[in-house]
C-alpha cells in the first residue's frame, strides 16, 4: 500500500491541546509518551523476508515481518508477477499456523495399538531407522510397488518425485481427482496446450461464472480477484455467476442465478444454441480454428434450447437468451470462469467441455481479455530450471491403484489418478501395501467415505506400516505407527510458481523465514536422509551437500542466481510477452526443418513422440502458412473429440465426442419430498485441512451448520437453528462402485435458513467436523484426543468455539467418481433429512 | 490537529478477512475480542438474495461518549483524532465499553484493561498504513486525514456519496463508507463486539 506522505499523520508537529467540538470532558493526548498497549508489532527493527504462502494452492508471494528471530506478521510481496503483492487472511494468519500451540514437533512412535492414542516421543535416529528398515526391506524383496505415497497438495514434486522414482514405486497416490480433473481433462481434450485456463481477466468486458468461487476457494483466487476488480473498476467489466449458493463470489456479481446442480453444462449448451442460432458467433474465427462445421454443430445444439435449461436449472429461459447476447457481444473481451461448482458431478467433464466451446464459438480463444492459458502451469523444469543430474528413470514397477484403467481419462493426458478408489481398492485387495507415507494431506477427515479410510487405516493386515509427516496430529496421523514432525510453510524450501494470471512464466522461491521450531523437518532433509540408508544404487541422486547447493543450480539462469531470489523471492523474464493466440504463431524454419505435412489435414509432424510412439505433431498449415495450432491431434480446438472417444472404447465405455449434456442418472431418479442434494463448499479463511489448527481463521469460522432454504424448512417444519439429521446415500444408478442407494452415514446438526442457497440443495461447508489436533482444530476434543501440551500461548486456554457444530462431511459423501475422468462428484450427494 | 479517518468502498470488498486476520497478528488481539472485523449480512429473496460486506472498526468517533465516561479519565483523544486508552491509566472499570454504541471495546483478558482500534498511530506515525489497510487485497480501505484536502481519502470523499455506520447515533463517526447497495443500515442492531454487561470484578 502506496501512502502519500501527505496522507499520513503530522503528528511530530505537536497541536496544541484542543477540546473537541461538542463532549468537553473529552481528553485530548498532549504528551507524546506512548502508554504500553497502543504499538503493535510491526515497527521497529524488522526485517522482510520473502517467500511463498502456501495455506492454500495459489502460492502467493509474501513477505514475513521478522524481529528478534520470531515471525510478527505476513504482507503481499509486490515483486511476485503473479500476486502482485495482495493475499488473503489465510496468509496474514501465517504466525497463527507457525506458533500452533498444539503442532507436534517431535517425532512419535505408537506405543498403544493403532488409533488409540498412545505414543513415546523419539529421536530422529530412531525415526530414520525404523523406516529405512521396512523400505529397503520392501525394495529388496523386489516389490517397490508396496511402498505407497499418498499426498495431498504438493509443491515439493522436485524432490518427493526424485525419491518416489529412485525407490521405484509408482504407488504415489494424489488427490487431483478429488481437486479439479474434470476441468483439466475437458481443456485437455479441447484446447491441448494446458489444463488450466486463465482468463485474460484484467483486460475483460464480462465474465459468465460457471461455479467457480475465485473470492474464496479457486486455486488462482487473489490474484484473479484483484484483476476481475481492476476490470470492473477500470472498465466496467461485468459479472454473472451460475452457482447453486450465494458464495462470495456470486454476492460480488452483477448478476447471480441459483441452479440446480449438475446443469451448469446444460445452461453453457443453451447460451452456445442462442449464439450459434443467432448468429452471435465469430464464425470466420470458427471456420479457420474448429475441427468441427460449425453448422453441424448448430445441429447438434437444436435440443439444448433455452426452455430445456429453464426446466433443469431455473435459470429463465429470457435470460439465457439476454446472457447469450451480452457475452457475445463483448467479445473476445470476454471469457468463463469454471469450477467444482460446474465440474465437481457425475457429468462434470461434459459440463466443461461445453463451458470451453462456448468460449470457441465467439472467437475469444486466447484473445486479449478472453479466454486465455499458458502452456506452463508452473515454472518451466524442463528448459530453463532443469533437475541437476543425475536424475532417476520413472518406475518400471506397475500400480493397479494408481493406473485405475477403469476412468479412461484420469491418466489419458497428465497422471491425475483416481484419489477416491485409492482405499477401496486397498480394501478389496486389488494392490498389496506394505507401507504408507501419508504427506500434507488428511484422508481420514477429507476423503468421501472417510468412514472407509479409517477402517483400512486402522487395519494392520491391509496397511502394515505407516508413517505420517504433518505439522499437527490430524486425524490420519492418529491412525499411523510413526508421526513425523513437519515443517509449515514458512520453515521450508521450494523452487515454485503456479499458472501465470498475467500469462507471462515465472518463478519464485520458498525460503524458511525463522529456524524450524523443535524438531520438525521437511522432505528436502528427510528423502536425501532415507535414501542415503535405504541404498541400493538410491543415495546416488541427491549428490548435494545441502538444500541451498541443490537450490544454487536449480536458479542458474535467474540473472543473480540463487542469491537474487532469495533477496526479491520472484523473477520474470522482462523479454517474454504474454501467450495470445499462441496457435497463430508462424513456425520458424528451425522448427520445420525435417518436418513432413500431411496434405489433407495439413499436420506438420517432425520425429517421434516419446509417449505415443507416434509422429509428433508440431503445427498445421493454414492457409498456406505454417503455424503452431493447437496442441490437440487435430491441431485445431477440438469440439469434436475422437481422442475420447477412442480412450472410452479400449475399455468398454462410450464417451460422447461433443459436449453433451448428461443428466445425472441418480438425480434423474427423481427427489422425495425428505431429500436434498448436499452441495460442498469452502469459505474464504479455510482450506484442506491446512488452516484449521490457525486460531484467527476460525475464530472467523469454526462451525458448518447446514444451509436451507427457508422455503425447504416450511415444507419439513424446520425452524431457524433446529436440529436436524442428515443421512448421505450413495448413487442409485450410475456407472460407479456401489450404485445402490445405500447409506454412507449420518450426522446430526442445525440448520441454517438463508435465501442463499437453492430449495432443492443442503450445503455444507467442508471446514468443520475435526476430532484430532487440539482444541482449535477440534473444537471440544482436548479430553479425549491426544494433543501436545500446548506450548507458550495464553489463547490456548481459552478457545471460544468449543461448543461450535462440528459435521465431518466427508462421513456422508459416498466414493463417486465421474466415469470418464474419475472426479469426484462432490456435489450429487442425496441426503435425507429428518429433524432431530 | 489532523482528523485521521478511513474511507471504507464496499463495492471492492470480498469478505475475505485478511484485514480482520491481519489486525489480530499486529496486536495479539486475544482470542474471543475483536478490534476490527468484517460483517456478513444477507437481504433480499432468491432470486435477488444478496450479501454484503461491511468491514467494521471504531469510528473514532468526534463525539465519542467513551471519552467522557472513564472515571480514570483512561480513554484520550491523540493530536491526530485517534481515540485511544491509556493503558496506564485504564483501570478496567468498562465504562466505555457500555458506552460505546459499537461495541469496539473490549477487556483485554490478560491485563483487564480495555483495548481497542488506535489506527495503528505506531505505524501512521512512521509513515505507514495502518496494518488492515495494508492488508487489503483489494484496497477497499483509504487510510487519510479528513482535514487534508490533498489526500486520496479527501478527494474520494469529494467525489463520491459515503454514508457511516449509525450515523443517527449522534457521535460523529469519523469512518466513512461508500455503500451503493444500501448494506450498512441491515447492521443497525449489529456491534463489533457483544456489549456484555458490565462485570466489576
Amino acid at each position: 500500500m502506496d501512502l502519500n506522505r501527505r496522507d499520513l499523520l503530522r503528528l511530530g508537529a505537536a497541536a496544541a491541546a484542543s477540546l473537541s467540538a461538542v463532549g468537553c470532558a473529552e481528553l485530548t493526548a498532549t504528551r507524546r509518551a506512548d502508554p504500553a498497549g497502543w504499538a503493535g508489532k510491526s515497527t521497529g527493527a524488522i526485517t522482510r523476508i520473502p517467500t511463498m504462502c502456501q495455506s492454500c494452492t495459489t502460492a502467493c508471494g509474501v513477505l514475513a515481518t521478522i524481529k528478534d528471530g520470531r515471525l510478527l506478521q505476513i504482507v503481499g510481496n509486490p515483486e511476485d508477477p503473479n500476486s502482485r503483492g495482495s493475499v488473503c487472511a489465510k496468509g496474514v494468519a501465517g504466525p497463527s499456523i507457525l506458533y500452533d500451540p498444539f503442532r507436534v514437533l517431535y517425532p512419535l512412535r505408537r506405543v498403544g495399538p493403532r488409533g488409540s492414542g498412545q505414543w513415546r516421543r523419539i529421536t530422529w535416529e530412531e525415526a530414520y531407522a525404523e523406516i529405512a528398515d521396512k523400505l529397503k526391506d520392501i525394495r529388496e524383496r523386489g516389490h517397490p510397488e508396496e511402498f505407497a505415497f499418498q499426498q495431498g497438495r504438493n509443491r515439493s514434486a522436485d524432490i518427493i518425485n526424485r525419491f518416489l522414482d529412485s525407490y521405484g514405486t509408482p504407488s504415489s497416490f494424489n488427490h487431483r481427482a478429488l481437486c479439479s480433473a474434470n476441468r483439466r481433462a475437458a481443456l485437455l481434450a479441447t484446447v491441448g496446450d494446458s489444463d488450466w485456463d486463465l482468463g485474460d481477466y484484467e483486460h475483460t468486458d464480462y465474465i459468465l461464472n460457471f461455479g467457480c468461487n475465485w473470492t474464496e476457494a479457486m486455486q488462482g483466487h487473489i490474484p484473479i480477484v484483484t484483476r476481475i476488480m481492476q476490470a470492473r473498476a477500470n472498465r466496467g467489466a461485468k459479472i454473472v455467476t451460475f452457482e447453486s449458493r450465494l458464495s462470495n463470489t456470486a454476492a460480488v456479481s452483477d448478476e447471480w442465478f441459483c441452479v440446480k446442480p449438475g446443469t451448469d453444462g446444460l445452461i453453457a449448451l443453451a447460451l452456445s444454441h442462442v449464439i450459434c442460432t443467432e448468429g452471435l458467433w465469430n464464425k470466420a474465427w470458427l471456420d479457420r480454428w474448429s475441427n468441427y462445421p460449425a453448422d453441424e454443430y448448430t445441429r447438434h445444439l437444436a435440443p439444448y434450447t433455452p426452455e430445456l435449461a429453464e426446466r433443469e436449472s431455473g435459470v429463465p429461459a429470457d435470460t439465457l437468451r439476454r446472457l447469450a447476447r451480452e457475452f457475445a457481444a463483448k467479445a473476445p473481451r470476454c471469457t468463463t470462469t469454471s469450477g467444482r461448482g460446474s465440474h465437481a458431478h457425475y457429468n462434470g467433464f461434459y459440463n466443461d467441455r461445453a463451458i470451453t466451446v462456448l468460449n470457441a464459438l465467439v472467437g475469444n480463444m486466447g484473445m486479449e481479455g478472453g479466454f486465455c492459458w499458458h502452456p506452463l502451469s508452473t515454472f518451466d523444469t524442463k528448459k530453463q530450471f532443469p533437475e541437476p543430474a543425475p536424475v532417476p528413470p520413472k518406475p518400471t514397477a506397475k500400480s493397479v491403484i494408481a493406473d485405475a484403467k477403469q476412468w479412461p481419462l484420469a491418466n489419458a493426458w497428465n497422471r491425475m489418478k483416481v484419489g477416491e478408489i485409492v482405499y477401496l481398492w486397498i480394501k478389496e485387495r486389488r494392490q498389496k501395501i506394505s507401507a504408507l507415507m501419508t504427506y500434507n494431506t488428511d484422508q481420514a477427515w477429507s476423503w468421501p467415505e472417510m468412514q472407509l479410510v479409517q477402517e483400512v487405516l486402522k487395519d494392520e493386515e491391509l496397511v502394515p506400516f505407516h508413517f505420517c509427516l504433518d505439522v499437527m496430529m490430524s486425524e490420519t496421523a492418529h491412525l499411523a505407527d510413526l508421526v513425523l514432525p513437519w515443517t509449515t510453510w514458512l520453515e521450508r524450501w521450494d523452487i515454485d510458481a503456479r499458472p501465470p494470471l498475467g500469462l507471462i512464466d515465472y518463478v519464485g522461491i520458498r525460503q524458511p523465514v525463522v529456524a524450524p521450531l523443535g524438531e520438525s523437518k521437511d522432505v528436502r532433509e528427510i528423502f536425501p536422509e532415507l535414501a542415503r540408508r535405504i541404498g541400493g544404487g538410491m543415495e546416488q541422486y541427491f549428490p548435494w551437500a545441502s538444500v541451498e547447493e541443490y537450490l544454487e543450480q536449480r536458479y542458474a539462469s535467474v540473472p543473480g542466481g540463487f542469491a537474487f531470489m532469495r533477496q526479491h523471492g520472484a523473477w520474470i523474464d522482462p523479454a517474454k510477452k504474454p501467450n495470445y493466440q499462441p496457435y497463430e504463431r508462424p513456425l520458424d524454419a528451425e522448427e520445420l526443418a525435417g518436418s513432413s505435412t500431411d496434405p489433407q489435414s495439413g499436420v506438420i509432424t517432425k520425429g517421434e513422440d516419446p509417449k505415443t510412439k507416434k509422429p509428433a505433431a508440431i503445427g498445421i498449415v493454414m492457409d498456406g502458412v505454417a503455424v503452431r495450432g493447437f496442441t490437440t491431434p487435430s491441431r485445431k480446438l477440438e469440439v469434436k473429440s475422437e481422442a475420447i472417444v477412442a480412450l472410452g472404447r479400449g475399455v468398454d465405455k462410450v464417451i460422447e465426442p461433443l459436449p453433451v449434456y448428461l443428466p445425472i442418472p441418480d438425480l434423474a431418479q427423481g427427489l422425495a419430498d425428505d431429500q436434498l442434494i448436499m452441495i460442498s463448499f469452502k469459505w474464504n479463511v479455510h482450506n484442506a485441512h491446512r488452516t484449521m489448527q490457525s486460531k484467527w481463521l476460525m475464530e472467523i469460522v469454526s462451525s458448518n451448520p447446514a444451509w436451507m432454504h427457508p422455503r425447504t424448512a416450511k415444507r419439513l417444519g424446520l425452524s431457524q437453528g433446529d436440529w436436524i439429521e442428515v443421512t448421505g446415500h450413495r448413487p442409485r444408478a450410475g456407472d460407479v462402485p456401489r450404485a445402490d442407494g445405500s447409506p454412507v452415514g449420518s450426522q446430526r446438526t442445525r440448520v441454517h435458513l438463508t435465501e442463499g442457497v437453492h430449495p432443492q440443495v443442503l450445503a455444507f461447508s467442508h471446514n468443520a467436523g475435526r476430532w484430532m489436533g487440539g482444541p482449535i482444530a477440534a473444537p471440544g476434543s482436548a479430553a479425549d484426543a491426544w494433543v501436545p501440551a500446548p506450548v507458550g500461548d495464553r489463547d490456548a486456554a481459552r478457545v471460544p468455539w468449543q461448543d461450535a457444530l462440528r459435521v465431518p462431511q466427508n462421513s456422508l459423501i459416498p466414493i463417486y467418481p465421474d466415469p470418464t475422468t474419475g472426479q469426484q462428484a462432490w456435489n450429487d450427494t442425496v441426503v435425507r433429512v429428518r429433524k432431530a | 490537529m489532523a482528523r485521521l479517518s478511513m474511507l471504507i468502498d464496499l463495492r471492492t470488498c470480498i469478505g475475505c478477512h485478511a484485514c480482520s486476520v491481519a489486525c489480530k497478528a499486529e496486536f495479539d488481539v486475544p482470542l474471543g475480542t475483536l478490534r476490527n472485523t468484517v460483517k456478513y449480512v444477507e437481504n433480499g429473496q432468491a432470486p435477488q438474495a444478496l450479501r454484503h460486506f461491511i468491514p467494521v472498526l471504531c469510528n473514532h468517533c468526534e463525539d465519542a461518549p467513551c471519552t467522557r465516561v472513564c472515571p480514570s479519565r483512561a480513554v484520550i483523544r491523540l493530536d491526530g483524532g485517534q481515540v485511544v486508552i491509556d493503558k496506564d491509566r485504564c483501570r478496567g472499570k468498562q465504562e466505555c465499553i457500555e458506552a460505546c454504541p459499537y461495541g469496539a471495546i473490549t477487556l483485554h483478558p490478560d491485563s483487564h484493561k480495555a483495548q481497542k482500534c488506535t489506527l495503528c498511530v505506531h505505524r501512521t506515525e512512521q509513515g505507514q498504513a495502518p496494518a488492515c489497510v495494508e492488508a487489503c487485497p483489494t484496497k477497499t480501505r483509504i487510510f487519510g486525514d479528513l482535514d487534508d484536502p490533498g489526500s486520496e481519502l479527501a478527494r474520494r470523499l469529494a467525489a463520491t456519496p459515503t454514508v457511516a455506520w449509525r450515523e443517527h447515533d449522534g457521535t460523529r463517526p469519523k469512518v466513512r463508507y461508500v455503500d451503493t447497495r444500501g448494506a450498512l443500515p441491515l447492521l443497525a442492531e449489529q456491534t463489533m463486539n457483544p456489549r456484555t454487561q458490565k462485570q466489576r470484578r
